[in-house]
């Protein structure tokens, strides 16, 4: 069976293999096993058409991300929130994304469990934060396997659009991308910026949802240069310099993702030219050095790239004079210095989040509480009942000292009254013997004329 | 199968084995007081293979019948017969599986408590009466053991338990013995009603809806389903850890078990969605009160309730919440056990159960955060592990049945276990000093761990294997 995703999923998984082996001094076994169980999840994703399983594909990805960004960087504190943050976001998410798989009729759980996976603006607050992780596990989640499916779902199966108001969603999702080209264009971090781009270009594949090809199309260019261009930023990184021939692959890579957009929709092509403005200002984020070495490692995002440029000559290039904004968004962006200051406009999100989390814990001491007080009352209500059966106790106490033991004592005396009656002759102790004697005759005698 | 008509005399055999099945342990406990301890790991041992082997006999029969089962008359008055019945059937065949690992694998892992032998005693005598009561296809005699196992619970808390031991044994005695009283008295308002006892009988009859209410109250005690789970928190923290795992593991798994099967055969006399809502209620409200625990055993108690509420939901739909309801208590026996095993040895290490006192313990052994990352994904709920097809299964009933507000619902727990159990694991694998333990050796009482492991991981990649066998529970 064909799967685009898939395959290019593969073939990403595949190069940042490759350059993880270099990229990491050691801890290589970690990622290979994150990098084949993510890739695995993809495939149960993409394969089958069992909601159950395609479930375990969707939330598997999220699972393994959890891993690989927790321990990316060697398990600190940071990177664990980092992890935990994408994690919980993206469970919130798969609640809506799976009461719409079980629940036949209702599909806006696909759209906002996607929204939610995908990190389209106001949800992206979560992948800017995930960018902790190591570059390569970046490549891999930004590109095709984890916030891709969010958006592939739904060009996979058109009939979760049915009854949807298409027209709205798509303005939505132009909305969204505008905003986090924004968001792009105001980050000071380079990695965060490229993150918010993944969130801009992403929502431009949601708003083409309705014309599934098309959306596919660019959702797979996306992903081959997305991953070339994390690539290309952790050579960068890593020696703090742009090398030549990365630069010019970055440049490449940049303008072949430009040429993706096919849309000339107002909301769009600002997007698309704001993201193509900030790519292009990267060249800027770190010192020029001609003397610079990346060679090394260079061939794969390059093999990256290339499968891109092939992906987008799939469908070939309509050309559109609106075309021309993004292109110029690049050269402006070429010359432009690496801004000073950084401005996160999803600020009040994160404090929304921190603030959700506040009211969780509130929520528990609350709930504890509860459980206190209701330990107290379930002893009140057992030490009632333990008080009742003491009281019965003692009501029986009392009524066997104060009424039997009595009545029973008097009884035992009138009997001893009746059977030794006080005899005539007085209480001696011959006499008694005799009485004695005789009543014991008397019963003897009884007993053997009667019996 | 016919009792007297059976040429292959298999009914003869199966008698001999289902009665085995349960008197092992208690045969087990009267030959471990005869020696020492090599000859009581002998005869754990023993019984664990020869139980296993039962099992192994009973699948295939299971898997191509559907049902192996005996009847013989044990008492009468009037016209109500009361009958030695056991069987095997879907519903009961792994969980039969879980005891017998369960049960044999918590005695094995107390094999370092004091006074050991008593210990082991009553450990068997309360396997055996768990046995019995998944075996039991007569209320009378489900009840007979349902009420036998409550007693070595009882007697192994309060004597091997922790400080407050006599406190936590009493309030679990009040308040089983309390459900009891009521699945007695709606039993015998069944039986007096005219409805026979025996399996069949008892699940084709429409029940009284004061019978089901009354049966249902009783075993929503053992589950337990919020408000009447006030008992268990306090029984795990003071428990000795073995008895956690065989209370965690087995006990709550037979008020689940006597739900399912006793109270709520063929549903009818309550609206679907009075059980929903309840079940709704105990899964938030366990979940909440679990995100703010500090001591781990404690943590694990509240998620096991939190995590039993799908048993109430599940039962509440037909086919697939069914399903997943059995399902999960085969799955959540094993992920609570290994959870409880795990943090009972960290306890045994470090003198402590407090997350705040073993922060960053996790960041030296290696092992050790292993099992701690597997063991709470199970518990999550993370694909992979049977916990995830239980939970669908239960989501995927709800969302066929009633529609997709309560799957919604219930699905928002996915985000809520997942967030207690990553700021618990958080704060053991990161910040403040890890206290001086006795070193984490490789313990024999992890093998208890690996196997509750292998098995959630195996039923949750290979689910058929549960799933082609529950497929039948309910018809």
């Amino acid at each position: 069976m064909e799967e685009p995703l898939l395959q290019a999923a593969c073939f990403i998984v595949g190069s940042v293999s490759a350059y993880s082996a270099f990229y990491f001094g050691r801890g290589l076994g970690l990622y290979a096993a994150g990098y084949a169980l993510i890739l695995g999840a993809v495939a149960l994703f993409t394969l089958s058409g069992h909601p159950i399983v395609r479930f375990a594909g969707w939330e598997g990805v999220s699972a393994v991300a959890w891993v690989l960004i927790a321990y990316g960087r060697g398990a600190t504190h940071r990177s664990l929130e980092a992890a935990f943050i994408g994690f919980t976001i993206n469970r919130l998410g798969d609640a809506f994304w799976v009461a719409s798989l079980l629940s036949p009729g209702w599909n806006w759980g696909f759209i906002l469990g996607g929204w939610v996976k995908a990190a389209l603006f106001p949800l992206s607050f979560w992948l800017v934060q995930v960018m902790y992780a190591p570059i390569p596990v970046s490549a891999l989640l930004h590109s095709a396997l984890l916030v891709a499916l969010g958006i592939y779902g739904p060009i996979q199966n058109p009939g979760w659009l049915e009854g949807l108001p298409l027209d709205n969603i798509r303005w939505a999702a132009e909305a969204a991308a505008l905003a986090s080209a924004i968001g792009a264009l105001l980050s000071r971090v380079p990695k965060s910026a490229l993150a918010w781009t993944t969130s801009a270009h992403l929502a431009l594949s949601a708003a083409e949802w309705s014309n599934p090809p098309l959306a596919q199309h660019t959702l797979l260019v996306h992903a081959y240069l997305k991953a070339a261009l994390f690539l290309l930023l952790g050579l960068a990184q890593k020696s703090l310099r742009w090398s030549p021939p990365l630069r010019a692959a970055w440049l490449i890579a940049i303008g072949f993702l430009t040429l993706s957009s096919t849309s000339a929709a107002p909301l769009s092509l600002a997007a698309e030219t704001i993201t193509a403005f900030t790519l292009a200002r990267f060249w800027r984020a770190y010192p020029y050095d001609v003397k610079a070495k990346s060679l090394g490692l260079l061939p794969f995002p390059l093999i990256l790239i290339g499968l891109g440029i092939f992906q987008l000559s799939q469908k070939g290039f309509a050309w559109q004079w609106e075309s021309l904004l993004p292109l110029v968004g690049i050269s402006a962006g070429l010359i432009t210095p690496w801004p000073k200051r950084r401005y996160r406009i999803d600020a009040p999100l994160l404090g929304f989040f921190a603030q959700l989390e506040q009211v969780w814990s509130l929520l528990t001491r609350r709930a504890q509480k509860a459980e206190a007080g209701l330990l107290i009352l379930y002893d009140k209500v057992f030490m009632s009942g333990l008080r009742g059966m003491r009281r019965l106790a003692w009501g029986e106490y009392q009524l066997i000292e104060g009424v039997w033991r009595p009545a029973l004592g008097r009884l035992r005396h009138l009997l001893a009254l009746w059977v030794y009656p006080p005899p005539p002759w007085g209480r001696t102790y011959q006499g008694a013997l005799q009485w004695a004697f005789l009543v014991t005759l008397f019963i003897f005698v009884i007993w053997r004329y009667f019996f | 199968m016919g009792f007297f008509s059976d040429p292959l005399h298999l009914c003869d055999m199966a008698l001999f084995l289902l009665t085995l099945l349960w008197t092992a342990p208690l045969l087990g406990a009267g030959l471990i007081l005869l020696g020492g301890r090599r000859w009581a790991l002998t005869v754990l041992i023993s019984a664990t293979l020869g139980e296993t082997l039962i099992w192994l006999w009973l699948y295939p029969q299971v898997k191509a019948q559907n049902l192996v089962s005996i009847a013989v008359p044990w008492f009468s008055w009037g016209q109500q017969t009361v009958f030695y019945a056991l069987g095997a059937s879907p519903e009961n065949l792994w969980l039969l599986l879980l005891a017998i690992l369960l049960g044999n694998g918590a005695i094995f892992y107390g094999f370092d408590v004091p006074r050991l032998r008593p210990f082991m005693a009553l450990m068997f005598v309360s396997l055996s009466a768990v046995m019995g009561a998944f075996l039991a296809r007569d209320v009378v005699l489900f009840f007979v053991f349902y009420e036998a196992s409550l007693v070595p619970a009882f007697v192994l808390i309060y004597l091997w338990g922790g400080r407050r031991r006599a406190e936590a044994a009493i309030r679990f005695a009040l308040f089983t013995l309390s459900g009891s009283v009521l699945v007695l008295v709606g039993l015998l308002l069944g039986l007096y009603g005219g409805y026979g006892s025996v399996w069949e009988a008892w699940r084709a009859s429409q029940l009284p809806r004061a019978v089901v209410l009354l049966l249902t109250l009783g075993f929503a005690v053992k589950l337990p389903i919020v408000p009447l789970h006030s008992w268990l928190g306090e029984a795990h923290v003071e428990a000795a850890t073995p008895i956690s795992i065989v209370l965690a593991g087995l006990l709550l798994k037979l008020g689940g078990y006597g739900l399912l099967t006793w109270s709520w055969p063929y549903f009818s006399a309550f609206s679907p969605l009075f059980l929903i809502g309840w079940g709704l209620l105990s899964l938030f409200y366990a979940t909440l009160v679990a995100g703010g625990q500090t001591d781990l055993k404690r943590l694990i108690a509240f998620t096991s309730i939190s995590h039993m509420a799908y048993v109430p939901l599940g039962g509440a739909l037909p086919k697939y919440g069914l399903m997943g309801a059995y399902h999960q208590l085969f799955t959540h026996g094993l992920v609570s056990a290994g959870l409880f095993a795990w943090v009972g040895l960290l306890e045994k290490n470090y003198q402590t159960r407090n997350l705040r006192l073993l922060t960053g313990i996790l960041q030296t052994h290696p092992r050790w955060n292993l099992y701690a990352i597997l063991l709470f994904m199970a518990a999550i709920g993370v694909p992979g592990f049977g916990l995830f097809i239980s939970e669908l299964l239960v989501l995927w009933g709800l969302g066929t049945s009633v529609g997709w507000v309560y799957t919604g619902l219930a699905a928002t727990n996915l985000l809520l276990s997942a967030l207690y159990f990553l700021r618990a694991y958080q704060k053991l694998l990161t910040g403040g000093f890890p206290p001086q333990g006795a070193g984490l050796f490789l313990a024999p009482q992890e093998a208890l761990i690996w196997v509750c492991l292998l098995l959630s991981i195996l039923s949750g990649l290979y689910p058929q294997l549960w799933l082609s066998l529950l497929a039948h529970v309910g018809s």
